[in-house]
């Protein structure tokens, strides 16, 4: 039975892929709750699997992907189990809306914005034409479109990149879904508007209170946005806890390295902080820690087994050997021992 | 910095650019003035359609300008010169692209890619030492000298843009337009490219044009900033004078839009709106002006009386 | 050849293990002359697609990057593609005369221009990619350009397009021996095969169904053998 506090849970998830002939784990054992109204973001590189960890959540892995094993539940209902697109119909905007970062791959390039966000509205909150143009002209000005009225009637290549974004959230809200989906929404966008839609995305939950999945790459846009961080790394979770605990309190190497790596947290006339490598393929069987060979404090012990998750605190965990008690006691690299105090700096100055 | 007596390398005189014409007509820079000085990494930073890759690719003569000149080590490139006076310039100026996977041909060998500009210019003496010279250029960009013989499809996008940056870099170049060489990598791998251009400036002397448009990147690289907005430069300034003392309304809101790393400041911070309404030029036009040394801003008299006692 | 002219029994034999393709009117083996006419069929198609396929790509090639040829060729383009290409043919093949190079050079008289515009929107297409312009900044001359950047490209599209002009030659080959222009009576062939059956429809309908099946085979299999090396010449398809 799900726990009451929880929206979403997902134990022991494996996804795999058939690629040429042989199946590949882009996932691989994850267990995660997602807790009522709050922000979840996960972070991590391309290729690490944030993607196709949600796309599994709403049922639009491709062709080639299933969930080989584990279990996914939304409220009373197994997502892992659901088959047909009709099934997931119900589901699958209604209750977890997707936002993408191509804001053009989810409008129709031929219908006007007005129709697209009311067609929604008719659908799924069963008003009538006229009511929904409303709705949809009170959705665009919530969304921060001026002049919604006369907007209304514009097509997508009307709008800048910004603003279609906005759409594609106003026409994500008309669905009144409970979760958010946040496909990396601001990486195709200007800093200026990707600040913009932020806070937007913020306010919109203070008053619609959704949750929401915010999936990035940047572990620098999630500090003003997530409750809660989960860093990924070669399809599994390395290290997961609340936002303070990750910015000031991380354990896992990587995410030291994520965080070090930050151009914000550059320090003149000091080399920029870099992770060595590149991230592992999927195609070879990894042996140990899957960023052992990146990883400057890598033992003996992580070319030979894999770390299980230690437990830090109570929301905070962590999977590395480093946590073991016999590890020997490593230091957090210096530029990020003092987070705060250096951003306080930082700010100050400005 | 004192930068009267630096060396000039490229200046850029009230350059003018548009595209089409008649109704369609569009003017997509305009009255751009600066100066790159030689060794040093000068950013130009704007959002999209701010016209800062149009000003980069005029530097390498891919798109024309329509006024003004652009001058290259003293002698004006962008009007009509000799097709050997431009063969010349095209070895002396290079490009990183934005896009490593679009701007590499994928039916060539890493080896021809690097080699292609040495070819060119016969830059080498035999088959032997151009082997030679493209190995240390892999080295050097941190690839392995047995991937020579790999196709682009083979390597990681951090990866290919160190191959973008090999075939630029082997040509010796005085100046190199980097175009957002980094927005189109994963986080992790941007710290890598940039300390590698770094290096090249370090250890080699080159002069870049660093092309992005993100602030928070070029401050770890650039020795100065423009601020472009609409085809105008609004601001200019060595980089830690413009991060600590910004004066253009517009810098301060592309200052404050940086997503900081910090939860408790982050989640106390507000956004600073630039409106570009605030700013009336319909009696006094507006110019650029140095309101301290080597700070320029692009405004009118009156503002320029404002900032001049506010930001001493 | 007419061994059996006088051997009543020859004639008209079914598909049997001695003539496995049976034999017509004056005994001959449907087998022998299919082998003939194919051969005949197949050498028309090869030599007149390469042709049609060599001159296209350079002129093309040419056509794509030159804004002046550009407006020349575009109005000799228009005039020639208003114009049924099998029109065209067939006024050539009946003042050439019939033969088998006049045949081929009649098809391939203006057959290449279709082949050079194609290849022209395709460099055209090409030439702006962001790694031409790349070697455009590396000093790269434009012909080195086309031969290392753009052609290697289009070497799946090339092929293609050999792939699909194949069978239509061979087909208009057929056609006009069918109509009884084109090559001369003495030289067997496919389209003349057919023709010469075409009566035989219901009586010996193995005289006519055979070879038009022969000319079906060949026709699919260069195709499927022309996209195998489309998909062979690409080499993010063989990782």
């Amino acid at each position: 039975m799900m726990n009451d506090e929880n929206i979403l849970e997902v134990r022991n998830l494996n996804v795999s892929f058939q690629v040429r002939g042989s199946e590949i784990e882009a996932i691989h054992d994850i267990s995660l709750n997602l807790k009522k109204h709050e922000t979840l973001a996960i972070v991590g590189e391309s290729g690490s699997g944030k993607s196709v960890l949600t796309k599994a959540f709403t049922g639009m892995l491709e062709q080639n992907g299933r969930i080989s094993q584990g279990t996914i539940d939304y409220k009373e209902t197994r997502l892992s189990d659901l088959k047909v697109n009709k099934q997931w119909d119900k589901i699958r905007g209604k209750e977890i809306a997707t936002i993408f970062q191509d804001p053009m791959t989810s409008l129709d390039p031929i219908h006007t914005i007005g129709s697209q966000i009311s067609e929604v509205v008719v659908k799924h909150q069963k008003k009538s034409k006229k009511e929904a143009k409303q709705i949809a002209i009170d959705l665009m000005e919530k969304t921060g479109i001026p002049n919604a009225e006369k907007r209304y009637n514009e097509y997508p290549f009307e709008y800048s990149g910004g603003m279609r974004q906005r759409i594609v959230i106003a026409i994500a809200l008309a669905c009144r879904p409970e979760v958010l989906i946040c496909d990396e929404p601001t990486t195709a966008l200007d800093v200026t508007i990707q600040a913009q839609i932020l806070d937007l995305i913020k306010e919109l939950q203070a008053e619609y209170k959704f949750t929401i999945i915010f999936i990035t790459h940047d572990l620098g846009v999630v500090a003003s946005i997530a409750d809660r961080i989960a860093v990924m790394y070669s399809g599994k979770i390395i290290e997961i806890g609340t936002c303070e605990e990750i910015f000031y309190d991380s354990r896992h190497p990587y995410t030291w390295s994520l965080l070090s790596s930050l151009p914000q947290l550059a320090r003149k006339g000091e080399e920029l902080k870099s992770i060595p490598g590149t991230p592992p393929s999927l195609y070879k069987k990894i042996i140990g820690d899957a960023f052992a060979p990146r990883n400057q404090f890598a033992m003996s012990v992580d070319f030979k087994a894999e770390p299980p998750m230690f437990k830090v605190t109570e929301t905070h965990y962590a999977k590395t050997w480093l946590l073991d008690k016999r590890a020997p006691k490593i230091e957090r690299p210096e530029l990020i021992q003092n987070l705060h105090q250096h951003m306080l700096e930082m700010t100050a100055e400005d | 910095m004192d930068n009267s007596n630096r060396e000039t390398l490229l200046s850029i005189r009230d350059l003018e650019i548009t595209f089409g014409t008649g109704n369609s007509k569009f003017v997509a820079v305009q009255d751009v003035n600066f100066d790159i000085f030689k060794g040093e990494i000068f950013s130009l930073v704007g959002e999209s359609g701010s016209g800062k890759t149009t000003i980069g690719r005029a530097v390498l003569g891919i798109n024309p300008t329509s006024n003004g000149q652009i001058i290259f080590e003293g002698k004006q490139i962008n009007s009509k010169i000799s097709g050997k006076e431009k063969f010349d310039i095209e070895r002396k100026i290079q490009m990183i692209f934005q896009d490593p996977s679009a701007s590499l041909n994928e039916r060539a060998t890493v080896d021809y890619i690097i080699s292609e500009g040495l070819y060119n210019y016969k830059l080498f003496k035999n088959e032997e030492d151009r082997l030679n010279k493209v190995k240390k250029m892999l080295e050097a960009v941190g690839l392995l000298p047995e991937q020579l013989y790999r196709y682009p499809h083979e390597f990681s996008g951090g990866q290919r843009q160190r191959i973008g940056i090999a075939r630029a870099l082997i040509m010796n170049p005085d100046l190199v337009v980097a175009d957002e060489p980094i927005s189109a990598l994963d986080m992790s791998i941007r710290a890598q490219v940039l300390n590698l251009l770094k290096k090249f400036q370090r250890e080699q002397g080159v002069t870049f044009l660093f092309v992005a448009h993100d602030l928070s990147v070029v401050r770890y690289i650039s020795d100065r900033i423009a601020v472009i907005r609409a085809g105008r430069i609004l601001e200019l300034a060595e980089t830690e004078e413009l991060f600590n003392n910004p004066i253009h309304p517009y810098t301060k809101s592309l200052l404050s839009a940086i997503p900081i790393p910090d939860p408790q400041i982050a989640k106390n911070r507000g956004n600073i709106v630039y409106d570009p309404s605030i700013h009336n030029y319909s009696t006094e036009k507006p110019k650029f002006e140095e309101i301290k040394p080597g700070h320029f801003v692009y405004c009118n008299e009156t503002e320029a009386k404002e900032y001049k006692i506010n930001f001493k | 050849m007419l061994v059996n002219i006088n051997d009543f029994k020859a004639r008209y034999n079914w598909p049997s293990l001695k003539y496995w393709f049976g034999t017509d009117a004056d005994g001959n083996s449907l087998f022998d002359a299919i082998w003939a006419g194919a051969r005949t069929s197949i050498s028309i198609g090869v030599i007149a697609s390469l042709i049609t396929e060599v001159i296209g790509v350079i002129i093309g090639s040419i056509w794509g990057v030159s804004k002046k040829i550009d407006r020349i060729m575009l109005e000799i383009y228009n005039v020639i593609a208003n114009v049924p290409s099998l029109l065209i043919i067939i006024v050539l093949s009946y003042s050439f005369g019939n033969g088998f190079w006049n045949l081929i050079f009649a098809m391939t008289c203006t057959s290449w221009i279709g082949t050079a515009y194609f290849m022209r929107v395709q460099v055209m297409i090409m030439r702006e990619r962001e790694y031409n312009v790349a070697s455009k900044t590396l000093g790269t001359p434009m012909n080195r350009i086309i031969f290392r950047n753009i052609l290697p490209y289009l070497t799946s599209v090339i092929v293609t397009d050999v792939s699909m002009a194949l069978p239509s030659f061979i087909s208009y080959e057929v056609f006009l021996s069918f109509l009884g222009v084109g090559l001369s009576q003495n030289v067997p062939s496919l389209g003349r095969l057919i023709s010469q059956y075409s009566p035989y429809m219901t009586t010996y309908p193995y005289l006519f169904w055979l070879p038009v099946l022969v000319l079906a085979l060949i026709t699919i299999s260069l195709y499927i053998i022309g996209q195998r090396l489309a998909d062979a010449s690409d080499p993010r398809t063989h990782m």
